[in-house]
């Protein structure tokens, strides 16, 4: 722990280039439904993952009025079969806000190891800035500041007394 | 991770948070903080590693107090010598935070490990 990721590896027993595949093309097979995993929540509508920088995740979502899309970011890595990274916003995010998730792909035996890294929590204002006023800004500038520096002996130590 | 997150952050008192953040902002008090990792400290030592005034050291461990950072206490032979100590479970509500992310990503990872194998088994079959 030395910034503010969450870190999540498994090892599946598939090849590389068949993870990395499966991992975009079928995004919608494996993507966890639900209130907890998607924006639909139990409403119908499907994700995808579109190949290529730049490309986008998004949901659409089934609606009375239509289906409408939601965002979630941007590729902004794309080297198969070994890493994707794309931006990640959550619905609640303010338009300058956004995370940042990494996806790698090695080798291992016959399989693949899949380690996911979600950064940039560190980044986000608890609340809306504009009932903070300045202590929002303050929240901004100290937490980027923070984080990377000191988490990582803090853990542990909170660890070591626990 | 849909509204997961925004469930996760006011579960969490992220008024509680934004304290300790703000607490955080200044790089006097970080100085602090990282000194006092290693061990609890005096005020006249803690002066040694953080090079400001006695007036703005007292004021910045008044801030880390208030938020719980950060402990003073009195040495047991000599009540009007000040100790101070980090008190880092102040930033749990992070930690926590991080976890229920990560957890959130096993689910979908372990449903993408048994997706993907089945998927690959059914068209090695085929193929």
């Amino acid at each position: 722990m030395t910034d503010d990721a969450a870190r999540v590896s498994l090892s599946v027993a598939v090849p590389p280039a068949v993870a990395f595949e499966i991992f975009t093309n079928d995004i919608d097979r494996w993507w966890r439904r639900g209130v907890k995993f998607r924006h639909a929540g139990r409403c119908g509508g499907f994700i995808r993952l579109e190949p290529g920088i730049n490309g986008r995740l998004f949901e659409s979502i089934d609606g009375d009025a239509g289906p409408h899309v939601f965002e979630v970011g941007r590729v902004s890595a794309w080297d198969p079969p070994h890493l994707l990274a794309f931006t990640w916003r959550n619905a609640n995010f303010a338009p300058n806000e956004s995370t940042l998730v990494e996806v790698r792909f090695a080798q291992n035996g016959r399989g693949t190891l899949v380690s996911v890294t979600h950064r940039g929590w560190s980044s986000l204002r608890p609340d809306h800035p504009a009932r903070h006023g300045r202590e929002g800004a303050d929240f901004y500038r100290m937490i980027g500041l923070w984080w990377g520096d000191q988490m990582s002996s803090l853990r542990e130590h909170t660890h070591s007394i626990r | 991770m849909g509204g997961a997150t925004s469930a996760l952050v006011h579960r969490l008192g992220i008024s509680d948070l934004n304290a300790s953040f703000a607490a955080l902002s200044d790089a006097t008090r970080r100085d602090i903080i990282r000194t006092l990792v290693h061990k609890p400290l005096r005020a006249g030592e803690l002066a040694k590693y953080v090079a400001v005034s006695p007036q703005a050291l007292s004021r910045h461990l008044r801030v880390l107090r208030k938020v719980g950072l950060v402990v003073e206490q009195g040495l047991e032979e000599d009540a009007r010598v000040r100790i101070y100590s980090l008190r880092p479970i102040a930033l749990e509500p992070v930690q926590d935070w991080l976890w229920q992310v990560e957890d959130l990503w096993r689910r979908q990872l372990q449903s993408f490990k048994s997706y993907a194998e089945s998927a690959h088994r059914r068209r090695r079959t085929r193929s």
